[in-house]
Protein backbone atom coordinates (compact mmCIF):
# COMPACT_ATOMS: atom_id res chain seq x y z
CA UNK A 1 0.00 0.00 0.00
CA UNK A 2 2.83 2.34 0.92
CA UNK A 3 4.23 2.73 -2.59
CA UNK A 4 0.79 3.35 -4.00
CA UNK A 5 0.09 6.01 -1.37
CA UNK A 6 3.43 7.67 -1.97
CA UNK A 7 2.93 7.68 -5.70
CA UNK A 8 -0.53 9.26 -5.44
CA UNK A 9 0.56 11.86 -2.91
CA UNK A 10 3.64 12.66 -4.99
CA UNK A 11 1.46 13.31 -8.02
CA UNK A 12 -0.99 15.38 -6.02
CA UNK A 13 1.69 17.51 -4.34
CA UNK A 14 3.57 17.93 -7.61
CA UNK A 15 0.37 19.34 -9.08
CA UNK A 16 -0.02 21.85 -6.24
CA UNK A 17 3.62 22.90 -6.51
CA UNK A 18 3.26 23.38 -10.27
CA UNK A 19 0.27 25.66 -9.67
CA UNK A 20 2.53 27.81 -7.52
CA UNK A 21 5.21 27.90 -10.19
CA UNK A 22 7.52 25.66 -8.10
CA UNK A 23 9.21 23.35 -10.59
CA UNK A 24 12.06 22.26 -8.30
CA UNK A 25 12.51 18.49 -7.86
CA UNK A 26 10.37 16.81 -5.20
CA UNK A 27 11.75 14.01 -3.03
CA UNK A 28 9.77 11.98 -0.53
CA UNK A 29 11.68 13.40 2.43
CA UNK A 30 11.55 17.04 1.26
CA UNK A 31 9.90 19.29 3.84
CA UNK A 32 6.73 20.77 2.38
CA UNK A 33 5.42 23.19 4.98
CA UNK A 34 8.53 23.94 7.09
CA UNK A 35 10.31 24.91 3.88
CA UNK A 36 7.50 27.20 2.76
CA UNK A 37 6.89 25.29 -0.48
CA UNK A 38 3.32 24.59 0.60
CA UNK A 39 1.18 26.63 2.97
CA UNK A 40 -1.65 26.03 5.38
CA UNK A 41 -4.21 26.33 2.62
CA UNK A 42 -2.51 23.53 0.72
CA UNK A 43 -2.60 21.53 3.95
CA UNK A 44 -6.37 21.73 3.96
CA UNK A 45 -6.54 20.25 0.47
CA UNK A 46 -4.21 17.44 1.55
CA UNK A 47 -6.28 16.83 4.70
CA UNK A 48 -9.45 16.55 2.65
CA UNK A 49 -7.83 14.22 0.16
CA UNK A 50 -6.47 11.97 2.91
CA UNK A 51 -9.80 12.00 4.77
CA UNK A 52 -11.79 11.07 1.69
CA UNK A 53 -9.37 8.52 0.24
CA UNK A 54 -8.33 6.83 3.49
CA UNK A 55 -11.17 7.48 5.93
CA UNK A 56 -8.98 9.25 8.47
CA UNK A 57 -10.69 11.70 10.82
CA UNK A 58 -8.10 14.33 11.68
CA UNK A 59 -10.24 15.56 14.58
CA UNK A 60 -9.67 12.16 16.22
CA UNK A 61 -5.93 11.96 15.74
CA UNK A 62 -4.90 15.36 17.15
CA UNK A 63 -4.22 17.33 13.99
CA UNK A 64 -0.68 18.65 13.66
CA UNK A 65 0.78 20.07 10.46
CA UNK A 66 4.14 18.41 11.11
CA UNK A 67 2.44 15.08 10.38
CA UNK A 68 1.95 16.21 6.80
CA UNK A 69 5.34 17.86 6.35
CA UNK A 70 6.70 15.43 3.75
CA UNK A 71 5.47 12.67 1.49
CA UNK A 72 7.13 10.20 3.89
CA UNK A 73 5.27 11.74 6.85
CA UNK A 74 1.93 11.62 5.03
CA UNK A 75 2.48 8.00 4.00
CA UNK A 76 3.40 7.14 7.59
CA UNK A 77 0.29 8.86 8.93
CA UNK A 78 -1.91 7.02 6.45
CA UNK A 79 -0.36 3.67 7.30
CA UNK A 80 -0.96 4.21 11.00
CA UNK A 81 -4.50 5.51 10.84
CA UNK A 82 -6.14 4.45 7.59
CA UNK A 83 -9.46 2.64 7.84
CA UNK A 84 -11.28 0.78 5.09
CA UNK A 85 -13.50 3.05 3.04
CA UNK B 1 18.76 40.77 -5.36
CA UNK B 2 22.20 39.10 -5.63
CA UNK B 3 22.00 35.57 -4.27
CA UNK B 4 24.71 36.07 -1.63
CA UNK B 5 23.33 33.14 0.36
CA UNK B 6 24.16 30.79 -2.52
CA UNK B 7 27.74 31.97 -3.07
CA UNK B 8 30.10 29.36 -1.53
CA UNK B 9 32.83 31.94 -0.80
CA UNK B 10 30.44 34.30 1.01
CA UNK B 11 28.89 31.38 2.88
CA UNK B 12 32.32 30.31 4.03
CA UNK B 13 33.19 33.86 5.09
CA UNK B 14 29.95 34.13 7.08
CA UNK B 15 31.10 31.12 9.14
CA UNK B 16 34.32 32.81 10.29
CA UNK B 17 34.39 35.18 13.26
CA UNK B 18 35.55 38.20 11.20
CA UNK B 19 32.85 37.41 8.65
CA UNK B 20 30.23 37.13 11.39
CA UNK B 21 31.33 40.45 12.91
CA UNK B 22 31.10 42.10 9.50
CA UNK B 23 27.67 40.61 8.83
CA UNK B 24 26.29 41.74 12.20
CA UNK B 25 27.79 45.23 11.78
CA UNK B 26 26.28 45.66 8.31
CA UNK B 27 22.95 44.38 9.61
CA UNK B 28 23.04 46.91 12.48
CA UNK B 29 23.89 49.73 10.06
CA UNK B 30 20.97 48.80 7.82
CA UNK B 31 18.62 48.68 10.81
CA UNK B 32 19.80 52.15 11.84
CA UNK B 33 19.25 53.35 8.27
CA UNK B 34 15.69 52.03 8.49
CA UNK B 35 15.15 53.92 11.75
CA UNK B 36 14.82 50.67 13.67
CA UNK B 37 16.49 49.75 16.96
CA UNK B 38 19.95 48.53 15.91
CA UNK B 39 20.72 47.22 19.42
CA UNK B 40 18.55 44.19 18.71
CA UNK B 41 21.55 42.72 16.83
CA UNK B 42 23.23 42.09 20.21
CA UNK B 43 20.72 39.52 21.54
CA UNK B 44 20.22 38.21 18.01
CA UNK B 45 23.94 37.57 17.57
CA UNK B 46 24.17 36.11 21.09
CA UNK B 47 21.30 33.76 20.27
CA UNK B 48 22.76 32.80 16.89
CA UNK B 49 26.23 31.97 18.20
CA UNK B 50 25.24 30.53 21.58
CA UNK B 51 25.04 27.01 20.18
CA UNK B 52 23.38 24.67 22.65
CA UNK B 53 22.67 27.58 25.00
CA UNK B 54 20.44 29.27 22.41
CA UNK B 55 17.27 28.30 24.24
CA UNK B 56 18.55 29.88 27.43
CA UNK B 57 19.53 33.09 25.62
CA UNK B 58 16.09 33.59 24.06
CA UNK B 59 14.04 33.87 27.30
CA UNK B 60 16.77 35.97 28.93
CA UNK B 61 16.99 38.40 26.00
CA UNK B 62 13.22 38.56 25.67
CA UNK B 63 12.81 39.25 29.38
CA UNK B 64 15.44 41.99 29.22
CA UNK B 65 13.81 43.73 26.27
CA UNK B 66 10.33 43.34 27.78
CA UNK B 67 11.59 45.01 30.96
CA UNK B 68 12.93 47.89 28.87
CA UNK B 69 9.62 48.15 27.00
CA UNK B 70 7.55 48.04 30.19
CA UNK B 71 6.08 44.69 29.11
CA UNK B 72 3.92 46.61 26.60
CA UNK B 73 1.40 47.31 29.35
CA UNK B 74 -1.17 49.93 28.35
CA UNK B 75 -0.61 52.16 31.38
CA UNK B 76 -2.63 54.98 29.79
CA UNK B 77 -5.69 52.77 29.87
CA UNK B 78 -5.06 51.92 33.52
CA UNK B 79 -4.68 55.62 34.38
CA UNK B 80 -7.86 56.45 32.49
CA UNK B 81 -9.92 53.82 34.34
CA UNK B 82 -8.46 54.96 37.68
CA UNK B 83 -9.47 58.51 36.84
CA UNK B 84 -12.96 57.46 35.68
CA UNK B 85 -13.49 55.52 38.89
CA UNK B 86 -12.20 58.40 41.01
CA UNK B 87 -9.43 56.27 42.49
CA UNK B 88 -6.49 58.41 43.52
CA UNK B 89 -3.34 57.39 45.30
CA UNK B 90 -2.72 54.16 43.38
CA UNK B 91 0.85 54.12 42.11
CA UNK B 92 0.52 53.14 38.44
CA UNK B 93 3.99 51.59 38.36
CA UNK B 94 3.25 49.29 41.28
CA UNK B 95 -0.13 48.42 39.84
CA UNK B 96 1.48 47.56 36.48
CA UNK B 97 4.20 45.52 38.22
CA UNK B 98 1.59 43.63 40.23
CA UNK B 99 -0.40 42.90 37.11
CA UNK B 100 2.68 41.64 35.26
CA UNK B 101 3.25 39.18 38.10
CA UNK B 102 -0.44 38.22 38.04
CA UNK B 103 -0.41 37.63 34.28
CA UNK B 104 2.80 35.57 34.40
CA UNK B 105 1.35 33.52 37.26
CA UNK B 106 -1.94 33.00 35.43
CA UNK B 107 -0.18 32.00 32.18
CA UNK B 108 2.15 29.61 34.04
CA UNK B 109 -0.73 28.01 35.93
CA UNK B 110 -2.80 27.61 32.78
CA UNK B 111 0.08 26.11 30.79
CA UNK B 112 0.90 23.66 33.56
CA UNK B 113 -2.70 22.59 34.03
CA UNK B 114 -3.67 22.54 30.38
CA UNK B 115 -2.68 18.93 29.80
CA UNK B 116 -5.56 18.00 32.15
CA UNK B 117 -7.93 20.84 31.27
CA UNK B 118 -7.89 19.98 27.57
CA UNK B 119 -9.96 16.88 28.35
CA UNK B 120 -12.84 19.14 29.36
CA UNK B 121 -14.99 20.41 26.49
CA UNK B 122 -14.80 24.19 27.23
CA UNK B 123 -10.99 24.09 27.08
CA UNK B 124 -10.55 22.08 23.87
CA UNK B 125 -10.40 25.13 21.64
CA UNK B 126 -7.75 27.37 23.23
CA UNK B 127 -8.34 30.49 21.13
CA UNK B 128 -12.07 30.40 21.71
CA UNK B 129 -11.68 29.70 25.41
CA UNK B 130 -9.15 32.53 25.80
CA UNK B 131 -11.18 35.00 23.73
CA UNK B 132 -14.35 34.15 25.62
CA UNK B 133 -12.51 34.50 28.93
CA UNK B 134 -11.02 37.83 27.90
CA UNK B 135 -14.32 39.27 26.69
CA UNK B 136 -16.06 37.79 29.73
CA UNK B 137 -13.69 39.61 32.09
CA UNK B 138 -14.25 42.82 30.13
CA UNK B 139 -18.03 42.42 30.46
CA UNK B 140 -17.61 41.74 34.17
CA UNK B 141 -15.53 44.90 34.47
CA UNK B 142 -18.32 46.89 32.84
CA UNK B 143 -21.07 45.66 35.18
CA UNK B 144 -22.23 48.04 37.95
CA UNK B 145 -21.12 45.64 40.70
CA UNK B 146 -17.50 46.00 39.55
CA UNK B 147 -17.48 49.78 40.01
CA UNK B 148 -14.47 51.22 41.78
CA UNK B 149 -11.36 49.21 42.64
CA UNK B 150 -12.58 45.88 41.14
CA UNK B 151 -13.10 47.61 37.79
CA UNK B 152 -9.62 49.13 37.90
CA UNK B 153 -8.06 45.76 38.77
CA UNK B 154 -9.97 43.93 36.05
CA UNK B 155 -9.09 46.47 33.36
CA UNK B 156 -5.47 46.53 34.52
CA UNK B 157 -5.31 42.75 34.22
CA UNK B 158 -6.78 42.88 30.71
CA UNK B 159 -4.42 45.70 29.66
CA UNK B 160 -1.46 43.61 30.82
CA UNK B 161 -2.64 40.30 29.35
CA UNK B 162 -3.60 41.67 25.94
CA UNK B 163 -0.10 41.79 24.34
CA UNK B 164 0.39 38.10 25.20
CA UNK B 165 -3.05 36.67 24.52
CA UNK B 166 -2.32 35.09 21.10
CA UNK B 167 1.11 33.89 22.22
CA UNK B 168 -0.71 32.11 25.03
CA UNK B 169 -3.12 30.58 22.53
CA UNK B 170 -0.20 29.10 20.57
CA UNK B 171 1.46 27.93 23.78
CA UNK B 172 -1.75 26.19 24.91
CA UNK B 173 -1.93 24.37 21.57
CA UNK B 174 1.58 23.08 22.33
CA UNK B 175 0.76 22.31 25.95
CA UNK B 176 -1.83 19.78 24.81
CA UNK B 177 0.86 17.75 23.02
CA UNK B 178 2.30 14.58 24.55
CA UNK B 179 5.67 16.17 25.34
CA UNK B 180 5.22 19.95 25.54
CA UNK B 181 8.21 22.30 25.93
CA UNK B 182 9.03 23.60 29.43
CA UNK B 183 6.70 26.37 30.58
CA UNK B 184 9.62 28.80 31.09
CA UNK B 185 10.68 28.28 27.52
CA UNK B 186 7.17 28.81 26.24
CA UNK B 187 6.89 32.07 28.20
CA UNK B 188 10.32 33.06 26.83
CA UNK B 189 8.94 33.41 23.30
CA UNK B 190 5.98 35.58 24.32
CA UNK B 191 6.92 38.72 22.39
CA UNK B 192 10.39 37.43 21.47
CA UNK B 193 13.24 39.91 21.31
CA UNK B 194 13.27 40.02 17.48
CA UNK B 195 9.87 41.71 17.55
CA UNK B 196 6.19 40.98 17.10
CA UNK B 197 2.87 42.68 17.10
CA UNK B 198 -0.10 41.15 18.90
CA UNK B 199 0.40 38.53 16.19
CA UNK B 200 3.22 36.15 17.07
CA UNK B 201 5.98 36.12 14.44
CA UNK B 202 7.41 32.66 14.97
CA UNK B 203 4.29 31.29 16.67
CA UNK B 204 5.67 29.06 19.42
CA UNK B 205 8.64 27.02 20.64
CA UNK B 206 7.79 23.97 18.50
CA UNK B 207 7.40 26.08 15.39
CA UNK B 208 10.67 27.90 16.04
CA UNK B 209 12.48 24.60 16.56
CA UNK B 210 11.41 23.50 13.11
CA UNK B 211 13.00 26.61 11.61
CA UNK B 212 16.13 26.67 13.75
CA UNK B 213 19.50 26.59 11.95
CA UNK B 214 21.07 23.25 12.91
CA UNK B 215 24.70 23.83 11.98
CA UNK B 216 27.17 26.57 11.03
CA UNK B 217 26.40 26.25 7.33
CA UNK B 218 22.64 26.60 7.83
CA UNK B 219 23.21 29.49 10.21
CA UNK B 220 25.38 31.31 7.67
CA UNK B 221 22.75 30.85 4.94
CA UNK B 222 19.97 31.99 7.28
CA UNK B 223 21.89 35.11 8.30
CA UNK B 224 22.82 35.94 4.72
CA UNK B 225 19.13 35.64 3.84
CA UNK B 226 18.44 38.04 6.73
CA UNK B 227 20.91 40.52 5.30
CA UNK B 228 19.47 40.16 1.81
CA UNK B 229 15.97 40.73 3.16
CA UNK B 230 17.07 43.86 5.00
CA UNK B 231 18.69 45.30 1.85
CA UNK B 232 15.43 44.61 0.03
CA UNK B 233 13.54 46.44 2.78
CA UNK B 234 15.82 49.47 2.42
CA UNK B 235 14.90 49.53 -1.29
CA UNK B 236 11.21 49.21 -0.42
CA UNK B 237 11.52 52.11 2.02
CA UNK B 238 13.07 54.22 -0.73
CA UNK B 239 10.18 53.24 -3.02
CA UNK B 240 7.63 54.17 -0.35
CA UNK B 241 9.27 57.52 0.21
CA UNK B 242 9.42 58.24 -3.55
CA UNK B 243 5.80 57.13 -4.00
CA UNK B 244 4.60 59.48 -1.26
CA UNK B 245 6.51 62.40 -2.74
CA UNK B 246 5.31 61.83 -6.29
CA UNK B 247 1.69 61.05 -5.44
CA UNK B 248 1.00 63.55 -2.68
CA UNK B 249 3.47 66.37 -3.30
CA UNK B 250 3.89 66.35 -7.07
CA UNK B 251 0.50 65.08 -8.23
CA UNK B 252 -1.58 66.52 -5.38
CA UNK B 253 -3.42 63.26 -4.67
CA UNK B 254 -4.91 63.37 -1.15
CA UNK B 255 -4.42 60.70 1.51
CA UNK B 256 -7.38 58.32 1.47
CA UNK B 257 -8.60 59.48 4.88
CA UNK B 258 -8.57 63.07 3.69
CA UNK B 259 -10.55 62.18 0.55
CA UNK B 260 -13.14 60.43 2.73
CA UNK B 261 -13.36 63.28 5.26
CA UNK B 262 -13.74 65.85 2.48
CA UNK B 263 -16.58 63.81 1.00
CA UNK B 264 -18.36 63.77 4.36
CA UNK B 265 -17.82 67.51 4.72
CA UNK B 266 -19.50 68.07 1.35
CA UNK B 267 -16.30 69.17 -0.38
CA UNK B 268 -15.46 66.04 -2.34
CA UNK B 269 -12.38 65.66 -4.42
CA UNK B 270 -13.02 64.54 -7.98
CA UNK B 271 -13.67 60.85 -8.48
CA UNK B 272 -10.39 60.48 -10.31
CA UNK B 273 -8.50 61.82 -7.29
CA UNK B 274 -10.51 59.61 -4.94
CA UNK B 275 -9.67 56.54 -7.02
CA UNK B 276 -6.04 57.62 -7.12
CA UNK B 277 -6.01 58.04 -3.32
CA UNK B 278 -7.52 54.58 -2.89
CA UNK B 279 -4.96 52.94 -5.18
CA UNK B 280 -2.14 54.88 -3.55
CA UNK B 281 -3.37 53.82 -0.13
CA UNK B 282 -3.27 50.19 -1.23
CA UNK B 283 0.29 50.56 -2.58
CA UNK B 284 1.50 52.37 0.56
CA UNK B 285 -0.15 49.78 2.77
CA UNK B 286 1.50 46.86 0.96
CA UNK B 287 4.89 48.59 1.07
CA UNK B 288 4.53 49.48 4.77
CA UNK B 289 3.61 45.98 5.87
CA UNK B 290 6.45 44.56 3.75
CA UNK B 291 8.84 46.90 5.54
CA UNK B 292 7.90 46.46 9.20
CA UNK B 293 7.05 42.77 8.88
CA UNK B 294 10.27 42.19 6.96
CA UNK B 295 12.36 43.84 9.66
CA UNK B 296 10.95 41.45 12.28
CA UNK B 297 11.59 38.41 10.09
CA UNK B 298 15.11 39.61 9.23
CA UNK B 299 15.94 39.98 12.95
CA UNK B 300 14.64 36.48 13.65
CA UNK B 301 16.79 35.15 10.81
CA UNK B 302 19.84 36.93 12.20
CA UNK B 303 19.12 35.07 15.45
CA UNK B 304 19.23 31.80 13.52
CA UNK B 305 15.60 31.06 12.67
CA UNK B 306 14.68 30.59 9.02
CA UNK B 307 11.28 32.21 9.39
CA UNK B 308 9.21 32.57 6.27
CA UNK B 309 8.65 36.06 4.91
CA UNK B 310 5.63 37.91 6.33
CA UNK B 311 4.78 39.57 3.02
CA UNK B 312 5.83 37.76 -0.11
CA UNK B 313 5.08 39.09 -3.60
CA UNK B 314 1.46 40.04 -2.83
CA UNK B 315 1.00 41.77 -6.18
CA UNK B 316 1.58 38.46 -7.96
CA UNK B 317 -1.51 36.98 -6.34
CA UNK B 318 -4.07 35.92 -8.92
CA UNK B 319 -6.78 34.93 -6.43
CA UNK B 320 -8.15 36.58 -3.30
CA UNK B 321 -7.09 33.67 -1.13
CA UNK B 322 -3.56 33.82 -2.55
CA UNK B 323 -3.31 37.53 -1.77
CA UNK B 324 -4.55 36.91 1.77
CA UNK B 325 -1.86 34.29 2.12
CA UNK B 326 0.91 36.51 0.80
CA UNK B 327 -0.01 39.86 2.38
CA UNK B 328 0.27 39.29 6.16
CA UNK B 329 1.39 35.70 6.52
CA UNK B 330 1.61 35.43 10.33
CA UNK B 331 -1.78 37.01 10.91
CA UNK B 332 -3.32 34.70 8.30
CA UNK B 333 -1.58 31.79 10.07
CA UNK B 334 -3.02 32.91 13.40
CA UNK B 335 -6.54 32.88 11.99
CA UNK B 336 -5.96 29.58 10.20
CA UNK B 337 -4.37 27.87 13.22
CA UNK B 338 -6.87 29.10 15.80
CA UNK B 339 -10.12 29.42 13.89
CA UNK B 340 -9.93 27.70 10.51
CA UNK B 341 -8.48 24.32 11.49
CA UNK B 342 -10.61 23.82 14.61
CA UNK B 343 -13.77 24.59 12.62
CA UNK B 344 -12.66 22.63 9.58
CA UNK B 345 -11.90 19.51 11.61
CA UNK B 346 -15.17 19.61 13.54
CA UNK B 347 -18.01 20.75 11.30
CA UNK B 348 -19.64 19.63 8.03
CA UNK B 349 -17.11 16.89 7.46
CA UNK B 350 -19.23 15.25 4.80
CA UNK B 351 -19.93 18.41 2.78
CA UNK B 352 -16.68 19.37 1.10
CA UNK B 353 -17.63 22.84 -0.16
CA UNK B 354 -19.76 23.83 2.80
CA UNK B 355 -17.02 22.65 5.14
CA UNK B 356 -14.41 24.78 3.39
CA UNK B 357 -16.64 27.83 3.18
CA UNK B 358 -17.77 27.61 6.81
CA UNK B 359 -14.21 27.25 8.10
CA UNK B 360 -13.03 30.16 5.95
CA UNK B 361 -15.89 32.18 7.32
CA UNK B 362 -15.04 31.25 10.91
CA UNK B 363 -11.47 32.49 10.38
CA UNK B 364 -11.79 35.51 8.09
CA UNK B 365 -15.03 36.86 9.53
CA UNK B 366 -15.52 35.72 13.13
CA UNK B 367 -11.86 35.25 14.07
CA UNK B 368 -10.84 38.44 12.33
CA UNK B 369 -13.59 40.42 14.02
CA UNK B 370 -12.83 38.93 17.42
CA UNK B 371 -9.11 39.63 17.05
CA UNK B 372 -9.69 43.29 16.25
CA UNK B 373 -12.36 43.78 18.90
CA UNK B 374 -9.94 42.42 21.50
CA UNK B 375 -7.05 44.44 20.05
CA UNK B 376 -9.09 47.63 20.46
CA UNK B 377 -10.57 46.67 23.82
CA UNK B 378 -9.40 49.99 25.26
CA UNK B 379 -12.20 51.65 23.26
CA UNK B 380 -14.74 49.91 25.48
CA UNK B 381 -13.24 51.68 28.48
CA UNK B 382 -13.03 54.95 26.59
CA UNK B 383 -16.34 54.97 24.68
CA UNK B 384 -18.51 52.57 26.66
CA UNK B 385 -19.56 49.10 25.53
CA UNK B 386 -22.54 50.07 23.35
CA UNK B 387 -20.65 52.76 21.40
CA UNK B 388 -17.63 50.52 20.97
CA UNK B 389 -19.86 47.76 19.59
CA UNK B 390 -21.67 50.18 17.29
CA UNK B 391 -18.31 51.48 16.07
CA UNK B 392 -17.38 47.92 15.12
CA UNK B 393 -20.25 47.70 12.60
CA UNK B 394 -18.23 48.86 9.61
CA UNK B 395 -15.40 46.51 10.43
CA UNK B 396 -17.91 43.69 10.85
CA UNK B 397 -19.22 44.43 7.37
CA UNK B 398 -15.64 44.47 6.09
CA UNK B 399 -14.92 41.05 7.57
CA UNK B 400 -18.20 39.74 6.14
CA UNK B 401 -17.25 40.87 2.63
CA UNK B 402 -13.70 39.61 3.06
CA UNK B 403 -14.80 36.19 4.29
CA UNK B 404 -17.33 35.86 1.48
CA UNK B 405 -14.70 36.79 -1.09
CA UNK B 406 -12.12 34.44 0.37
CA UNK B 407 -14.65 31.64 0.75
CA UNK B 408 -15.71 31.88 -2.88
CA UNK B 409 -12.08 32.17 -3.95
CA UNK B 410 -11.31 28.95 -2.06
CA UNK B 411 -14.11 27.09 -3.76
CA UNK B 412 -13.15 28.04 -7.30
CA UNK B 413 -11.30 25.34 -9.15
CA UNK B 414 -7.88 26.61 -10.06
CA UNK B 415 -6.26 25.81 -13.35
CA UNK B 416 -2.59 26.21 -14.11
CA UNK B 417 -1.81 29.79 -15.09
CA UNK B 418 0.36 28.74 -17.97
CA UNK B 419 -2.66 27.30 -19.77
CA UNK B 420 -4.39 30.68 -19.92
CA UNK B 421 -1.71 33.02 -21.21
CA UNK B 422 -0.29 36.12 -19.57
CA UNK B 423 -3.28 38.44 -19.95
CA UNK B 424 -6.04 36.06 -18.79
CA UNK B 425 -3.89 33.95 -16.52
CA UNK B 426 -1.91 36.69 -14.81
CA UNK B 427 -2.62 40.37 -15.53
CA UNK B 428 -6.41 40.44 -15.32
CA UNK B 429 -6.69 38.24 -12.19
CA UNK B 430 -4.00 40.34 -10.44
CA UNK B 431 -5.87 43.54 -11.32
CA UNK B 432 -9.11 42.01 -10.06
CA UNK B 433 -7.52 41.09 -6.73
CA UNK B 434 -6.12 44.60 -6.27
CA UNK B 435 -9.47 46.20 -7.10
CA UNK B 436 -11.28 43.94 -4.63
CA UNK B 437 -8.96 44.86 -1.76
CA UNK B 438 -9.05 48.55 -2.70
CA UNK B 439 -12.85 48.52 -2.63
CA UNK B 440 -12.82 46.62 0.64
CA UNK B 441 -10.58 49.24 2.22
CA UNK B 442 -13.38 51.82 2.03
CA UNK B 443 -15.00 49.87 4.88
CA UNK B 444 -11.81 49.35 6.87
CA UNK B 445 -9.90 52.62 6.79
CA UNK B 446 -7.89 53.66 9.86
CA UNK B 447 -10.72 55.99 10.89
CA UNK B 448 -12.57 52.76 11.64
CA UNK B 449 -14.58 53.48 14.76
CA UNK B 450 -15.35 57.12 14.03
CA UNK B 451 -17.57 56.78 10.99
CA UNK B 452 -20.63 54.72 10.34
CA UNK B 453 -21.11 52.01 7.80
CA UNK B 454 -23.71 54.28 6.13
CA UNK B 455 -21.18 57.08 5.61
CA UNK B 456 -18.69 54.63 4.15
CA UNK B 457 -21.39 53.14 1.95
CA UNK B 458 -22.24 56.60 0.63
CA UNK B 459 -18.59 57.23 -0.21
CA UNK B 460 -18.40 53.87 -1.94
CA UNK B 461 -21.42 54.74 -4.05
CA UNK B 462 -19.85 58.10 -4.87
CA UNK B 463 -16.80 56.25 -6.18
CA UNK B 464 -19.12 54.16 -8.36
CA UNK B 465 -20.64 57.33 -9.79
CA UNK B 466 -23.84 57.34 -7.71
CA UNK B 467 -24.61 60.57 -5.87
CA UNK B 468 -26.68 60.02 -2.72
Amino acid sequence: MSNDVRSRMRGYIRQRLDMKGDTNPLRDDDLLFSSGRLDSLDAIEIVMTVEIDHGINFADINFDLTRLDSIDAIADLIERHAVSV
Amino acid sequence: MPAIDQDPAIRALAQTWPGRALLVAVFAALLALLGSNALVVLPAAACAYAGRYRWQVIPAATLLLLCLAGFFVDTELMARVASQEGIAGVDQRWLAAGMIVAVITACTGLLKAYGHLVKLTPFRWPALFLSAGFVGLMLLAETPIAAGMPRLLLWSFLATLLPYLWFLAYALNEAAATSPPAVGLQLGVFHPFWGSTLTPFGKSVSYLRKFEARNAEELAVTQLKALKLLVWIVLLLACLSALKTVVHTNLGVPEFDQAFLNFLAGASYSRVLCYASLLDNFAEDVLSISIWGGIIVACARLAGFRLLRNTYRPLQATTLIEFWNRYYFYYKELLVDHFFYPTFLRYFRTHRKLRMFFATFAAACLGNLLFHFIRDIRLVAEMGLSKALAGEASHAFYTLLLATGLGLSQLRTRTARTQQGWLRGRALPCAGVILFFCALHVFDAPLDREHSILQRGQFFLYLLGVNT
